[in-house]
């Protein structure tokens, strides 16, 4: 990091908040400094942006930031961001959670927001464990881990995020990893334009609880090896997605039954890492429908001479 | 108006058509093996119970797909249907999507799929409670279909109430796929029908069952059984050999210098190994990020009750911070010992013992230091036998770092016992 | 005769499920009750139990109901804001009358509040979290062997009275570790769910006995019913007749308030000639416990009631101590839930005085004493 880059981020930090509870060599601190850095270019004033967190280690950013902050419930700040954005469509709002927080018990506010597409900047967490409890499993958890509710290791297949945004039509995915922190800058920057609900997943390490159960108890090695390994395939994803797509749709024709690719056996050829997996710029965000609806509403009523 | 749409006018005419599709379903079975119907939908009407001898739960909104889990990790062969409306993708969207990826074994029949997949209304038209109708026009779809296909479900499926037989086709094919299985009902003609994808997963209790059993296997090949638990004792080491009042002991420190693990291995040697009463308790701080770490245990002959050492008989401290706080606690008689580096006892009648310096010594790491101050412990105190503390250690640590822990315990006391010779004589 | 073994809290919770026959569990990690759940992950599965974690406590509270509807004694542990969350289907158990138990270990509220420090503020959310009327069975431990044993007594109480029963317990004794006395096989007296004998035709699944409980069939077995969260009459179809819902609350309220016998259950220190008297439960208990053996060697005649069935509440014991003793206190780390009730059932005959806080640290035996002091002393 160079001094720069650190000035900006001291500015954007609330120094009465720290230290941070976050282990050291976590990628939390990359991934906040990433987000102060993108809003810095972005040029919003600190008034006007929110950042609303949920519960667990990535629950505690929201803190961290001088920003207008909520650390709200497990897994409910898409629903406390729904409510403020369309009290106050002129607010610029974050939400940011962790794999649990967001795919677990927040599943269904994270399924609800993206399918209503409220205008958010979210940024999901993922370092496949539970960190704050002591390293329980995830809904991404990867097969085959040690965790302390799996000491036998898991046998269940780990949920994509990904999945679960092409389901509900997020405007906007795509995934990161704390390894390239210049990129996922530009990749926050970028979700920021989207208008509607922008998600980002962002693959982090837990060397402490993962790392240390899963024989990478190094912040360094684990690091490098998830980035080897951010084993999420875009194409397999992608062929499961628009499958479910095809089929729904009027005058569509049953497909037949098949089976579909599983992660394992995969080459790597056909893993797309990182990047932009789904940019669609037309989006329009529900708020900015919302509101613009009322006002035609408004002016319908008062031409129509009620 | 088409049976789809009077699922949700009349609840008698639902159930009316539901019953028949369930009915035919089972027919279909060879083995006429009756499901467990989990619902939310309205109230069922009385002639529900003359049909075939069925169980029903009525669950709340949303959450029969949760309530449906346990049952099935209960019932690893009875047939589960649900028959759920929009609950399944609003209150019941997250139990959905879990079921699904795991592939629990159920049949979901989600009513009026046609219009889950898509709501388009004008602007401004007044609905029962959205007074303009504007949200659900501008909502994108809520496609459990799409999902459960995304998420790998055993087969997604559809039907139309229009044709009731075909639909009892769908819904016995579905009921006979292990895994989790959902079937959309639809009154729109122009939406294809019958199996629309599937998956060869196993169905997720299925597959713990697999584990648990190999499991079990593997732990009855490598420990043979003796008895439900290798720790404890019924012998006579129930009633103490001798009578010890109430002692507590504490000791401060920091995260990384192992203030737990000896409360641990104190707390087992006196109570698995001395017969006395034993508790322990503290606050910890983790060896990743330093902090304050303290250990209270509590020994006797009678049961403990209260566990915490307000006034210890006798409390060592590893580290500097608040000394007078501690040290001030300390029972009249009782005894202090602090590090000889870290802490500064002078003022206090401490007992000096360079226990990190000792812990480094033998086993090359701080994290022994809460077990050297175990022998320091021993050599002021007959609470507990340093015999007992070195079963203690062998019982809490693995075996190749026991014997190392064991020479830095035994260093501790030692010393401890120069120190005092030294103290009385200076 | 039985073992003994030192183990924590959580540990004898976990153990003392097993040991009371739970084969299956679901939950969803929190502090500071996660170690139940790490630990039933690897014990469950050994005495061919199931584990799961769930997406969330809603779900896992569901799962265990539908759990014991299979036949499987069930639990599911929790810490406060995910007892929060499970308020809605626990309702759902004590209408349709679902055995099963739910583990709380309270932390300091509201909301996500202070997570691994001790409270004890869920005592009325325990007696009144779901909404509506109803009868519950709360128990709470005060010891690493009460930990051990209460838990038994709940499966027992739970399948006995076919009713959740909430074991409300809080960090003071979850997380110490203490040597306890353990049941070794077979000298465990275990409780086992009553099945019913009749012919299907005839079986009533939710008969409003009065006092008492139908049996409880597993589903799959032959007897089929219909189970409902809407008011229902002994087949467990839904009615709105007023008659029958009358009836039915005599039967929810009897099969708990013709059995306190049974199910109240407490523990005495020098009562008998206590001047002034303790009233605590939980970890705060153990705190009372030593404030009286230290006041006695003082000389003062202080005495100790230890709650361990906090609901339903002890009335009839708590009122002849009230007539028997010069003033009562009560220390519990919240402001004042259990004393509120204590206050109501002395009703003026002797004053009741709370000794409270929640601030994360625990009240000891010396700010009992001093409180003791103050309020017998020649000042007094």
């Amino acid at each position: 990091m160079n001094l720069q880059t650190s000035v900006i981020i001291r500015d954007y930090l609330r120094p009465a908040m720290l230290p941070t509870t976050w282990c050291p060599g976590c990628g939390l601190g990359i991934i906040m400094s990433s987000i102060a850095q993108a809003i810095h270019y972005q040029g919003l004033r600190k008034d006007d942006v929110a950042m609303i967190s949920g519960i667990g280690c990535t629950g505690r950013m929201s803190g961290y930031m001088d920003f207008n902050s909520i650390h709200t419930t497990h897994g409910r700040a898409p629903a406390f961001a729904t409510g403020l954005k369309m009290a106050r469509p002129d607010m610029h709002v974050f939400v940011i959670m962790g794999d649990g927080d967001a795919m677990s018990i927040g599943g269904n506010h994270l399924l609800s927001a993206m399918r209503r597409n409220i205008d958010v900047t979210a940024i999901v967490v993922n370092n496949s464990i539970y960190g704050l409890t002591g390293g329980q499993t995830s809904p991404t958890t990867p097969r085959d881990s040690k965790t302390a509710t799996a000491r036998h290791r898991t046998f269940e297949r780990a949920m994509e995020l990904e999945v679960l945004a092409r389901a509900a039509g997020a405007p906007f995915f795509a995934r990161a990893t704390v390894n390239h922190t210049a990129s996922l800058t530009k990749l926050v920057e970028r979700a920021m334009q989207i208008s509607g609900f922008a998600l980002i997943e962002v693959i982090s390490n837990c060397h402490v609880l993962y790392g240390r159960m899963n024989d990478t108890p190094e912040a360094a090695t684990m690091i490098a090896r998830m980035d080897v390994q951010t084993w999420r395939s875009t194409p397999a994803l992608q062929k499961r997605a628009e499958r479910a797509v095809r089929m729904t749709a009027a005058g569509a024709t049953p497909v037949e039954p098949e089976d579909v690719d599983g992660f394992e056996g995969m080459s790597s050829d056909q893993r797309k890492d990182r990047g932009v997996i789904i940019e669609n710029r037309g989006s329009v965000g529900f708020s900015r429908r919302y509101h613009s609806l009322l006002e035609e509403l408004g002016n319908d009523r008062r031409s129509g001479g009620e | 108006m088409s049976p789809a749409l009077q699922l949700d006018a009349t609840r008698t005419e639902s159930w009316h058509v539901l019953m028949q599709v369930i009915t035919s379903a089972v027919e279909l079975d060879p083995r006429r093996r009756l499901p467990l119907v989990l619902t939310s939908l309205p109230e069922l009407p009385e002639y529900a119970f003359d049909g075939p001898p069925i169980s029903f739960i009525h669950g709340p909104p949303g959450r029969n797909i949760a309530l449906a889990a346990g049952l099935r990790a209960a019932l690893p062969a009875t047939p589960l249907l649900l028959i759920m409306n929009a609950d399944a993708v609003t209150l019941g969207m997250n139990h959905l999507i879990h079921a699904a990826r795991r592939n629990m074994g159920m049949t979901l029949m989600i009513l009026r799929a046609e219009v889950t997949d898509k709501v388009t209304r004008s602007v401004g038209k007044r609905t029962s409670w959205r007074v303009y109708g504007i949200q659900e026009s501008i909502e994108k779809k809520a496609t459990p279909l799409e999902l459960a296909t995304s998420l790998e479900a055993a087969s997604v499926a559809r039907g139309s109430l229009e044709d009731p037989g075909e639909l009892a086709r769908i819904v016995h094919e579905s009921m006979l796929t292990p895994g989790f299985t959902m079937v959309g009902v639809t009154s729109a003609s122009n939406l294809p029908t019958g199996r629309l994808s599937s998956t060869r997963l196993p169905e997720y209790f299925e597959a713990y069952r697999d584990w648990s059993r190999s499991l079990r296997e593997r732990i009855a090949r490598e420990q043979p059984p003796q008895g439900p638990m290798v720790i404890g004792t019924t012998d006579a080491t129930a009633t103490p050999r001798r009578h010890v009042p109430r002692y507590e002991v504490r000791i401060v420190g920091v995260g990384g210098q192992g203030v737990k693990l000896a409360g641990s291995v104190l707390g087992t040697a006196a109570g698995e190994l001395e017969g006395l009463w034993t508790t322990q308790r503290g606050e910890y701080g983790s060896a990743t990020r330093g902090g304050p770490s303290l250990v209270d245990v509590i020994l006797g002959s009678e049961r403990i009750g209260y566990p915490r050492a307000d006034h210890p008989d006798v409390l060592v401290l590893l580290a500097a911070k608040s000394i007078e706080r501690h040290a001030a606690g300390v029972k009249p008689g009782g005894h202090l010992i602090v590090d000889a580096d870290r802490v500064d006892g002078t003022g206090a009648t401490a007992i000096a013992v360079p226990m990190v310096r000792i812990a480094i010594e033998h086993t090359g790491k701080p994290l022994a230091a809460g077990i050297v101050a175990l022998g320091c412990i021993a050599a002021v105190s007959d609470a507990v036998s340093l015999d007992a503390l070195k079963t203690g250690i062998a019982h809490n640590l693995p075996e190749r770092l026991a014997a190392a822990n064991i020479a830095a315990m035994v260093a501790g006391y030692e010393q401890t016992r120069k120190v005092m010779e030294g103290n009385r004589h200076g | 005769m039985p073992r003994f073994e030192v183990m924590h809290g959580n540990q004898a919770i976990a153990e003392g499920a097993i040991a009371a026959g739970c084969r299956f569990y679901a939950g969803y990690p929190i502090t500071p009750s996660t170690e139940i759940a790490e630990i039933l992950s690897d014990r469950l599965p050994e005495v061919d139990g199931v584990f799961v974690q769930m997406e969330d406590e809603i779900a896992s509270m569901a799962a265990i109901i539908g759990a014991s509807l299979g036949g499987t004694k069930s639990a599911t542990a929790t810490s406060g804001p995910g007892f929060s969350l499970m308020q809605e289907n626990l309702g759902f158990a004590i209408g349709s009358e679902i055995p099963c138990v739910v583990i709380n270990v309270q932390r300091v509220g509201p909301s996500t509040g202070l997570p691994t420090k001790a409270a004890q503020g869920d005592v009325m959310q325990a007696r009144w979290g779901t909404h509506g009327d109803h009868p519950i069975i709360a128990l709470s431990p005060g010891s690493v062997q009460d930990c051990f044993d209460l838990t038994v007594k709940a499966f027992e109480f739970s399948e006995k009275y076919r009713t959740p029963v909430i074991v409300l317990a809080d960090a003071m004794v979850s997380a110490l570790e203490e040597r306890i006395a353990v049941p070794c096989t077979g000298e465990l007296a275990v409780y086992e769910r009553p099945r019913p004998t009749g012919s299907p035709q005839d079986y009533l699944p939710f008969a409003f006995t009065r006092g008492g409980v139908a049996p409880l069939a597993p589903f799959g077995e032959g007897y089929r019913y219909h189970v409902t969260g809407l008011l229902h009459d002994e087949r467990g179809y839904p009615t709105e007749d007023s008659a029958l819902a009358s009836r039915w609350w005599e039967h929810m309220h009897s099969k708990i308030d013709d059995n306190l016998d049974d199910i109240l259950l407490y523990e005495e220190r020098h009562l008998d000639d206590a001047e002034v008297a303790l009233i605590a439960y939980g970890g705060t208990a153990m705190a009372a416990d030593r404030a009286v053996s230290l006041a006695r060697e003082q000389g003062i005649r202080l005495g100790l009631l230890k709650l361990q069935t906090i609901w339903p509440f002890p009335e009839a014991r708590v009122r002849a101590l009230a007539q028997g003793c010069r003033r009562i206190i009560v220390p519990e780390l919240n402001f004042g839930q259990l004393r509120a009730e204590i206050e109501r059932v002395a009703a003026g005959a002797t004053p009741v005085e709370g000794i409270n806080k929640a601030d994360g640290t625990q009240i000891t035996p010396g700010e009992i004493l001093e409180v003791v002091r103050r309020k017998t002393g020649p000042e007094a």
